[in-house]
């Protein structure tokens, strides 16, 4: 009796996760099968499931419709020097608030916390007016300047920085290792999976970041890729979802592809962070 | 002798300054980037701006909340912002705690299958999970509707209708987020040691009893500090409405902060843009405080 | 090779007085441990002459120098750390090479020192490992070795051996005493365990509450404490003392007392039954309680004696000391050690 409750539950357990899994992962399978339909099949009622003859050039044609090519390279630049900057900025704020007591640190570490919860939806503006009067406006800075500090990420690496022993630092004192060697030779070494969820949870977030952009950006030259795609669909409004849907390929499947090699890497970087 | 007092004494200073110059570009990009324009967008709120003239930005005291907090438009937002609040973080809660209990114990490949694809949207763009359920949530050739008749019921008009787009726009919210909170509050649940399961099935507890009386209460702390993220969070909706609605029909999905992006870029009026910036900052910051308050509580229970 | 020197030294940790007007002066090559309960300030001093908490006033000179304003890796000291502070990134051979890397030193003879100072602790085919794959003892011999390879003129040693095994820590107390002797530079240890001192001290110095209690050689300490506080942290077991009436107090030490079924002769005499026998092998302890509930430590050979059998303990006049009441050692040449003996004696 027991032993028959229980493989009914196990079977409800399995249903109930296939289904998880379609809800999930369908939606993603049904953007690449509409970017491989024809205009009239992706538009038709009945809808298509699998497109009679797979579209490829659909691709190209999203390609070609904006300038994808340099959306793309602005993304990258923009994200590489995001993560760049953010690391110089943030290691040795991380490092200062975690292991030197000086005047004002409580403060001043309230300060980085206001950074993080303070939503971008309020400061945009007046940012967007200062980087116009820098007359910086059509260059790729007003994107990546402003996220300089990664408040969250001094906060994380403090974390992770406050459990190396003082002791290990005095050692090397006693070695007479200058701060920066400190930093590079023993704290950042020791940080490595922090440093990397940090660099990873940034680079995903920049990736995505769609409200930024647009609000700095007035011009095509300096758009990345979220900016570009949202526009495709104005452009195209609710026609031609084949070739919308092409070009959203073009920003999900990096992340996807990242996902199925790393996803357990990805998803401890996530919730690690998570809030406690 | 005096060369050596004068290295002692600047080294002396730069012990005491070395910390400071180690945050100051950190400090310096808040103070920029953060605390300048917080307050500049505050100091706006108060003024009739004028960006191509800065001469003729005058001091108009509160007249623009009074002028946002008059108009239907704005009223609507704030009560949209609120209701998609409510919703999605009710629905995302309630989902993520039944899946977190139920996945949470399990380590079998499937179960981990499972959570990465609950996962999988979290690290997806908005931008793109928005253009993917407007396609699906077609009135005539979408997949959603596909399903409904299949299954016998209406066709829906999802964001094509006053009356349902807002929960249109919720759905998708909820679909994102569920995946990354079931894996935070699984992370709460692995932090309950197993002694405690083994000694309420030592006590004949039955499983609901278990739920209700020892994991509940366990991983509520956690899951208020969840809720008040959650609930910052989806004040700050934006990305879906952009691309699922534009705000319509009729207003129906405006938000908060598509209210401030339409006020500057179609209306051009900064200083209701200010205004309704200002009213974001305010719940945000109450929030905030409030989350710190219990942060610090829970701090002192340990 | 360099002496040490305090000089009017205070330590203050935010409001509260650590260390106050502190002088001491430990001796150019000597092994110099200074020991006393948590808290007395010993690790401090230590830190001191490392540069890692630099004293609140008052002048620290190693070899004649004010090192005040001299960092710490340039102050010719080198540390050995309670918890070994191995870098936890580093191979063995990095971990040791570290220091002469940030001096600069040439790659011929950081490959020739590094050699030789693994060789001195047994460490040389580890070099390649990462310390995480290493014993606790292993990973003491390490830092050992890379405070061995900087050549420093002094050795600071925090409590290296607290967190060994109860073996390994004999074995490790031999190597530092040959190690000293193979280096002949300045050693100062630091421990709260008055066995390890004596075991491994030319020089004790003896700490309370931020003052130093006294500073002398092993058996001087033990022999002819200079106050009741050192008198009672050193020796194991205690001494046993008895307060008379003033508050002023005699005591002796476990092993000065005779013991037996009967009344022999002896200047302190006292009569009680024996409350807890412990078998230590060679020798055994007796706890022993008179009529007043006084209890008394004896360390004895015999082992006949078994627990409520009522015995009687003798000392003889010269192995017992007297303390004032300001608990200062009152000694033969001293004024009313006559009354205090009589007292005893009368007992």
């Amino acid at each position: 009796m027991y032993k028959k409750k229980q493989k009914i539950a196990g079977f409800i357990g399995v249903i109930a996760k296939i289904l998880i899994c379609l809800i999930f992962l369908f939606p993603f399978l049904w953007m690449i099968s509409i970017s491989l339909q024809t205009a009239t099949e992706s538009s038709r009622a009945p809808i298509t499931f699998i497109p009679a003859s797979p579209q490829w050039q659909n691709f190209v044609t999203a390609w070609n419709m904006a300038p994808f090519g340099l959306y793309l390279k602005n993304s990258i630049i923009i994200i590489f020097s995001i993560v760049i900057l953010q690391s110089l900025v943030m290691v040795p704020a991380a490092y200062a608030f975690a292991k030197f007591k000086f005047k004002g640190r409580g403060f001043l570490f309230g300060l980085v916390l206001v950074a993080f919860m303070m939503p971008v939806q309020v400061t945009f503006l007046p940012v967007y007016y200062m980087m116009g009067d820098w007359r910086l406006v059509n260059t790729l800075i007003p994107q990546i300047l402003p996220h300089m500090t990664n408040a969250f990420g001094i906060f994380l690496l403090r974390q992770y920085f406050m459990q190396v022993p003082d002791e290990l630092l005095e050692a090397a004192r006693l070695d007479n290792a200058s701060e920066l060697k400190i930093l590079g030779k023993i704290m950042l070494p020791m940080s490595k999976p922090a440093i990397s969820a940090i660099a990873l949870l940034s680079f995903v977030g920049h990736w995505n970041d769609y409200f930024w952009p647009l609000m700095m950006t007035r011009a095509d030259a300096v758009r990345p890729l979220t900016v570009g795609i949202a526009a495709l669909k104005d452009a195209e409004g609710n026609n031609n979802w084949n070739v919308i849907m092409a070009g959203n390929m073009f920003l999900v499947m990096p992340l996807v592809l990242i996902y199925i090699f790393a996803s357990k890497f990805i998803i401890n970087s996530f919730t690690y962070s998570g809030i406690k | 002798m005096e060369k050596g007092r004068k290295n002692k004494k600047s080294r002396h200073i730069m012990r005491i300054l070395k910390p400071y110059l180690l945050i100051a570009p950190a400090i310096l990009g808040i103070m920029l980037f953060t605390v300048y324009p917080a307050i500049k967008m505050v100091f706006w709120s108060f003024y009739d701006v004028n960006q191509l003239n800065p001469a003729k930005t005058k001091f108009v005291g509160m007249k623009n909340y009074v002028k946002i907090f008059h108009s239907t438009d704005f009223v609507k937002s704030l009560k949209n912002t609120g209701i998609y609040t409510l919703w999605t973080v009710v629905f995302i809660m309630l989902c993520a705690v039944v899946l977190a209990i139920w996945l949470g114990r399990k380590k079998d490949k499937f179960s981990k299958f499972t959570q990465a694809a609950m996962f999988l949207p979290h690290i997806i763009s908005m931008i793109s999970v928005g253009l993917i359920f407007a396609q699906m949530m077609g009135v005539n050739n979408g997949l959603l509707n596909e399903i409904l008749v299949a299954v016998g019921l209406e066709r829906c008009q999802w964001t094509q209708s006053s009356s349902t787009a807002l929960m249109s726009v919720i759905l998708v919210a909820v679909w994102k987020a569920i995946g990354y909170y079931t894996v935070i509050i699984m992370g709460s649940l692995q932090s309950i040691p197993d002694s405690i399961y083994e000694a309420a099935a030592l006590d004949d507890a039955s499983k609901l009893t278990t739920l209700r009386k020892i994991t509940i209460p366990l991983i509520s702390p956690q899951l208020f500090f969840t809720l008040i993220i959650m609930t910052i969070g989806s004040f700050k909706v934006f990305e879906t409405i952009r691309v699922m609605t534009a705000g319509g029909p009729n207003n129906s999905t405006n938000s908060l902060v598509y209210y401030v992006y339409q006020q500057v870029f179609t209306k051009y009026d900064i200083g209701r843009a200010a205004a309704g910036g200002t009213v974001l900052f305010i719940i945000v910051g109450i929030l905030t405080i409030l989350y710190f308050a219990l942060l610090s509580k829970k701090v002192h229970y340990q | 090779m360099a002496s040490i020197e305090f000089k009017n030294v205070t330590k203050q940790f935010d409001k509260t007085v650590v260390i106050k007007d502190l002088d001491l002066k430990i001796e150019d090559g000597s092994f110099t441990v200074l020991v006393g309960p948590s808290g007395c300030g010993k690790t401090t001093l230590l830190r001191m002459i490392a540069g890692i908490g630099p004293q609140t006033s008052g002048e620290v000179l190693v070899g004649d120098q004010d090192v005040t304003d001299i960092e710490p890796g340039k102050r010719g000291v080198a540390m050995v750390f309670q918890n070994y502070a191995i870098y936890p990134t580093m191979t063995v051979r990095d971990n040791i090479e570290f220091g002469l890397k940030n001096q600069k030193i040439p790659k011929e003879e950081r490959e020739r020192r590094v050699k030789e100072a693994c060789e001195k602790v047994g460490m040389t085919e580890y070099l390649d490992r990462k310390p995480g794959t290493l014993s606790g003892g292993q990973r003491q011999r390490i830092a050992l070795a890379r405070a061995i390879v900087k050549n420093p003129s002094v050795f600071l040693m925090d409590e290296p051996l607290s967190n060994l095994d109860a073996k390994l820590r004999v074995q490790m107390r031999v190597e530092l005493i040959e190690l000293h002797k193979k280096l002949k530079t300045t050693f100062v240890y630091v421990t709260h365990d008055q066995v390890e001192a004596m075991s491994m001290a030319d020089t004790i110095v003896l700490m309370n509450q931020g003052k130093i209690q006294q500073m002398a050689s092993p058996s001087v300490m033990y022999k002819d404490p200079d106050n009741l506080f050192t008198a009672r942290f050193i020796g194991s077991p205690a001494m046993n003392v008895k307060a008379f009436e003033d508050g002023s107090c005699f005591g002796f030490r476990p092993e000065a007392a005779i013991m037996s079924k009967e009344k022999e002769d002896g200047w302190f005499k006292m009569q009680g039954t024996i409350a807890a026998r412990e078998m230590l092998g060679s020798e055994t302890l007796y706890t022993i309680r008179n009529e007043q509930q006084d209890t008394f430590v004896v360390k004895s050979g015999d082992d006949s004696h078994g627990v409520d059998e009522t015995v009687w303990i003798h000392v003889p006049r010269e192995k017992i000391y007297i303390f004032g009441k300001d608990e200062m050692r009152i000694r033969q040449q001293d004024d009313g050690y006559e009354t205090y003996m009589g007292k005893v004696g009368a007992m």
